[in-house]
């Protein structure tokens, strides 16, 4: 056998080996914008792009210019641009394939800016379209401020007292055929006139066998008619209770109309209680859209808070993408998560102006760095805005048992065309104001317990009431547009997925003391109308309710006659 | 790749030993069949620089192994978590874990550590099987392969001519 070494071959690896750290050296900048793209956009579900990324080794840092994150629901804005990311990078950690950034630095970071191109994926977009739209003015609607017409309440409203009359005489009706038909097999005038027949036969017969015989016959004719009497007596108690019930009936019939009106009046009728939640209904549903907004940006930042783990025997299996294996983490000597950032310090453009803020220990493994994600922003003296401070913490330092708390303080900002409701009745824009917020925000595992507490000073409010609006509407209108301050108080609560919002403001006081007379007179109108018109409606069935019972009472009339006439007999 | 299969087949039927062969379809079955991008094939390919394993048999090698780890990484993912969550050998990757150089080995990876320990075990003994079988050949089939019909198609193929320009023989096989 030949020598077992290649000399040559030394030279062979070792020009090999150069040839890869040229080509890195050359192209590892093109790679990383490559790999933070593609990675970036499949973490957001839309197109992440950068205009440049440099590598240097000594000291190892990266620098990344112009990066814009698409916002994966509006493909033709980006959720953020940044101007400029600049980060150093730990060595050491690097060959250990941790992603170790002590310090990053990001500047001119602008919010929600325009896209020239869409940054859609194609598989995402797809997937977004299954999706049901989001209607952010759905269940806005501020209540109907029209008297309703008494014609069209009385033509779609059932009224009890019509259905109580039509079952009254129905029943009394059929009540008084059976009593009819009863009154013919009692004892009537012409069977009381044969008794009374049979008893002149024996006062006039004569003689002793006569008198005897008559004796006899006297005992059975009175034995008869007694039985006739009980017969008629049973009868007359019967139909005393029937009647007493009819009687009973027919007042609680006289009474229903009553009834009905107060129920119509209850139901249709304007007052303070319908506009007390009128801050809700303007609140309501633009607090609701910024709840959802805000949970939905939590759920999307969910993969640089936490990732899917397992345990298998006390080692931690993390599970990458398919066909690519799953990687087993053992115990550390010095626990460091695989990706770290450990301090950014960024600066945030937005119209008004810019402000500055630290974001702390930016990793999705927590639990093995120990401590949670903190941020703290602040700025001032802007443009439409005194004072801004955003501030939380995102502890997922015990993956079962997350809490997320959140502050917001807003001072001074410049309220400009704000539209409240769009509703035709009441249109109503805040022209101007300025407003003072304050957000108290905790989400615990899936359970929202938030506190907004927002006060309006040197408001103009604008209500473009149509010429055609009924006089509560003006008057709502006349009072918004008096309004200079207000406070709005938001408690939210529940879970992530079914929460509820609590909205109070002072506006419902000033509304209901405002519109108080206007309801009150309007009111009164209705309730008349209402009354004259269910009166009508029920009068005749009424009357013939009435009649019907009168000519029910007329058996008892009749029986007591017989009852007259058959004692008289005896 | 035609002129790889020639070089290839000109090694096989010529007087070259077994052993360089072998050597390079094993060590060509552990970067095929372990993920390319590992730090140990850095050292395979040192090993294939400077021993005499056969260069051409080497990268056919590759080739083949590769298409075979297609198939066989889920099993391999599986033979990695075994061992990796093997209580007994807790200790032994808890202490490698914490060694840079074997971070970079990607050793805690459920695919590089199943396919590596599969490629090391039948190292040894795909050598000596890689070894006979080309004795064998040498010995039994080569005589009987040139007069087959299947090499008769293949003098007549392109494949030929590229094997031709590779021996610059112009002859026979």
């Amino acid at each position: 056998m030949k020598a077992i070494i290649r000399w040559q071959g030394l030279g062979v690896f070792g020009f090999v080996a150069a040839l890869i750290c040229l080509f890195a050296l050359f192209f590892i900048d093109t790679i990383i914008k490559g790999i933070i793209e593609k990675q970036g956009s499949a973490l957001v579900g839309a197109r992440v792009e950068l205009a440049e990324a440099d590598l240097t080794f000594f000291p190892a840092g990266l620098q990344v210019s112009r990066l814009q994150i698409t916002n994966p629901d509006k493909p033709f804005r980006n959720i953020v641009e940044i101007d400029r990311l600049a980060m150093s990078l730990d060595a050491m950690r690097l060959l250990q394939r941790k992603i170790i950034i002590e310090q990053m630095a990001m500047e001119g970071i602008r919010p929600d800016t325009t896209r020239r191109k869409s940054g859609a994926l194609p598989k995402y977009s797809a997937r977004k379209k299954a999706a049901a739209p989001v209607d952010s003015k759905d269940g806005f609607k501020i209540p109907s401020l029209q008297i309703p017409d008494v014609k069209e309440v009385l033509g779609k409203e059932k009224l009890a007292s019509l259905e109580l009359a039509k079952n009254y005489q129905e029943q009394i009706k059929a009540d008084m055929l059976k009593w009819q038909q009863q009154l013919a097999e009692l004892p009537d005038e012409s069977k009381l006139a044969q008794y009374k027949e049979r008893l002149n036969k024996l006062k006039s017969s004569s003689g002793l066998a006569g008198l005897l015989g008559g004796a006899t016959e006297l005992v059975a004719i009175r034995q008869e008619i007694q039985t006739d009497l009980d017969r008629l007596q049973t009868a007359q108690r019967d139909f005393t209770e029937v009647s007493a019930s009819y009687k009973k009936r027919l007042a609680e019939l006289q009474n229903a109309p009553r009834q009905d009106i107060k129920r119509l009046v209850a139901k249709y009728s304007l007052s303070g209680r319908g506009l007390a939640n009128l801050s809700s209904l303007l609140f309501g549903s633009k607090t609701g859209n910024i709840v959802e907004q805000a949970l939905s940006w939590h759920a999307k930042a969910q993969p640089l808070l936490e990732r899917r783990k397992e345990k298998k025997d006390g080692s931690e299996i993390v599970k990458p993408a398919r066909g690519k294996g799953v990687w087993v983490r053992f115990e550390e000597r010095e626990p460091l998560p695989d990706f770290l950032v450990r301090n950014i310090t960024a600066s945030v453009q937005i119209a008004a102006g810019s402000f500055d803020g630290t974001i702390k220990n930016v990793t999705p493994d927590q639990d093995v760095l120990g401590a949670p994600l903190s941020f703290t922003f602040a700025g001032d003296s802007m443009q439409g805005l005194q004072a801004i401070s955003f501030d939380g913490v995102l502890d997922h330092v015990n993956p079962t048992l997350p809490r997320d708390t959140v502050n917001l303080e807003i001072i001074g900002f410049a309220l400009e065309k704000a539209v409240l409701s769009d509703d035709e009745n009441l249109p109503v824009t805040i022209n101007s104001g300025l407003v003072d917020l304050a957000v108290q925000a905790v989400l615990q595992q899936r359970d929202v317990n938030a506190d907004v507490d927002a006060k309006l000073k040197s408001a103009d409010f604008t209500t473009a009431s149509p010429q055609q609006s009924d006089a509560i509407s003006q008057a709502i209108a006349k009072t918004l547009s008096d309004i200079t301050n207000l406070t709005a108080k938001a408690k939210i609560t529940g879970t992530a997925d079914n929460y509820d919002i609590q909205l109070s403001s002072d506006l419902d006081n000033i509304l209901k003391q405002a519109v108080a007379n206007t309801i009150k007179d309007q009111t009164a109108r209705f309730e008349q109308d209402l009354k004259d018109g269910v009166m009508a409606k029920t009068k005749g069935p009424l009357a013939a309710a009435t009649t019907s019972f009168s000519d029910f009472d007329g058996i008892a009339k009749e029986l007591t006659a017989r009852l007259q006439a058959g004692g008289n007999l005896l | 790749m035609l002129k790889l299969i020639a070089k290839f087949l000109k090694v096989l039927n010529s007087e070259a030993e077994p052993g360089q062969i072998s050597l390079a379809f094993c060590l060509a079955m552990v970067v095929g069949l372990t993920p390319l991008m590992s730090l140990h094939n850095i050292l395979v390919l040192f090993l294939v620089c400077v021993l005499r394993a056969n260069l051409s048999a080497f990268l056919l090698g590759v080739f083949a192994f590769t298409g075979v780890a297609y198939l066989l990484d889920p099993l391999f993912s599986q033979l990695g978590i075994v061992l990796l969550t093997a209580g007994t050998l807790k200790s032994l990757w808890s202490s490698l874990y914490n060694i840079t150089l074997f971070r970079l080995e990607n050793f805690n990876n459920s695919i590089v550590m199943g396919s590596l320990v599969f490629a090391l075990i039948v190292f040894v003994p795909m050598y000596f099987l890689f070894n006979l079988l080309i004795t064998k050949y040498r010995d039994h089939l080569l005589r009987w392969v040139e007069k087959s019909r299947l090499m008769k198609f293949f003098l007549a193929s392109k494949l030929y001519r590229v094997y031709k320009t590779v021996t610059g023989l112009g002859g026979a096989v």
